[in-house]
């Protein structure tokens, strides 16, 4: 029984829930939060599963007749490859994404070694070429990416906005963030959840950057910076990858131009308090039922 | 050391693309040593390196090795800028860009509410 309703609350969270949350306005207000929010609800998601497929496995109470033995005995059986299965697909994602997350590092480092030349002053790597564009290549030996043209696209204020957006997505370990949802994506890409937490996550360390950025610079620099860089960056790739992020752009521009008020302190509790709310409740409802399976585990054959 | 191998390696390749001719790993090191003090025998590690990685191409020319660019700088700036900004599918959290593209209507719309 516990383990239906753990499933049922799984799915809930799943479809519905982050459906609400992808749809949610504060998140834009709040981005440190909506990150957050979205690390809770997968977190969820996944212990709902887990703790299901534990409460599954009956508690064999005083009766020990050879039949109830046998169906106690399936029944672990089943839970058991549940639980090796989900870890196993878990495991492999992790190990798949850190395998040609470092490859990429290591190609992109060996390139910037090669074509790149370090300027001390801007505390960036320079890129000789004629699309203007700014990027960061996070982990061990961290550095901002500019091209020269970036620097001729770009007034001072506006590249000192840049270079602050780009530092606090180092100082903010964003890929680590992204990289959690990245692995979910790719053990369970049938799950909704999964699949819009990476994209909202993208979407929210761009705000959190701008943010950070704002604090420093003005935020119509930033917002000029944005578009000179968007508009120039067309000609990097073909017309085909077009658009594919654009109005993202366009929302942050809107963003930092807006009066957009931060999310206030108390209904950031309230947000807290939710999430909080959510890991706790499939916590809550395993608790007896863990007991009980640990004592199960106990007399299983397979364990 | 690994950080002064990587200095290296550039500042062998921005000699050899500036040059644009075949080179011997001598001519390299006596324009290096004229800048920093550099063992001949680093610079023909560093090239060899830069031969397995497939960046340099080289070939007999009597009694040593003369090497040229496998490619050129620009191809692999575009290399590196593909790698960073394309639209690729599989795409990990090694880098994270500033911008994604925008379409001209919005590019126009965005424009005029900034002025």
């Amino acid at each position: 029984m516990t383990s239906i309703l753990l499933f049922g609350y799984a799915a809930l969270l799943a479809v519905p829930v982050a459906w609400l949350l992808r749809r949610a306005t504060w998140t834009s207000r709040a981005p440190a939060l909506g990150v957050i929010a979205w690390h809770v609800l997968s977190a969820s998601v996944l212990l709902a599963i887990l703790f299901g497929a534990f409460a599954a496995i009956p508690n064999a109470g005083g009766d020990h007749d050879e039949h109830n033995h046998l169906a106690v005995a399936e029944a672990c059986l089943v839970a058991v490859v549940f639980l090796v299965v989900v870890g196993a697909i878990l495991g492999k994602a992790l190990v798949s994404y850190v395998r040609d997350d470092s490859a990429q590092r290591r190609r992109h480092r060996h390139l910037l070694h090669l074509v790149g030349r370090a300027d001390t002053q801007l505390d960036a790597v320079l890129v000789d070429h004629a699309s203007a564009a700014a990027y960061c290549v996070p982990g061990r030996s961290r550095r901002v990416v500019l091209t020269t043209a970036a620097l001729t696209v770009l007034d001072e204020a506006q590249l000192a906005a840049v270079l602050a957006h780009e530092q606090a997505h180092l100082r903010g370990r964003h890929h680590l963030a992204l990289a959690a949802g990245r692995v979910l994506r790719l053990a369970f890409p049938w799950v909704p959840a999964f699949r819009w937490a990476q994209d909202e996550v993208a979407r929210l360390v761009e705000l959190i950057a701008d943010d950070a950025a704002a604090r420093h610079c003005d935020r119509r620099d930033l917002a000029r910076a944005l578009v000179a860089l968007a508009a120039d960056s067309r000609s990097v790739v073909p017309a085909t990858a077009f658009a594919a992020g654009g109005p993202a752009v366009a929302v942050r521009v809107k963003r930092l131009l807006g009066s957009e008020r931060p999310l206030g302190r108390r209904a950031a509790a309230v947000c807290l308090l939710a999430f909080l709310l959510l890991l706790a409740v499939p916590m809550l409802a395993v608790s007896p039922a863990l007991a009980g399976a640990g004592d199960v585990l106990s007399h299983c054959p397979f364990v | 050391m690994v950080r002064r191998l990587g200095e290296l390696e550039s500042a062998v390749m921005d000699r050899l693309w500036a040059w644009d001719r075949p080179t011997s790993v001598r001519e390299v090191f006596e324009d290096l040593h004229r800048h920093r003090s550099v063992a001949y025998t680093t610079v023909m590690t560093v090239m060899d390196n830069l031969h397995k990685k497939g960046v340099l191409s080289r070939e007999m020319s009597g009694r040593a090795f003369i090497y040229r660019p496998a490619r050129t700088r620009e191809e692999y700036v575009g290399d590196l800028l593909e790698d960073a900004l394309g639209e690729s599918s599989d795409r990990t959290a090694a880098l994270l860009g500033f911008v994604e593209r925008l379409s001209p209507d919005e590019l126009t719309k965005l424009r005029d509410g900034l002025e």
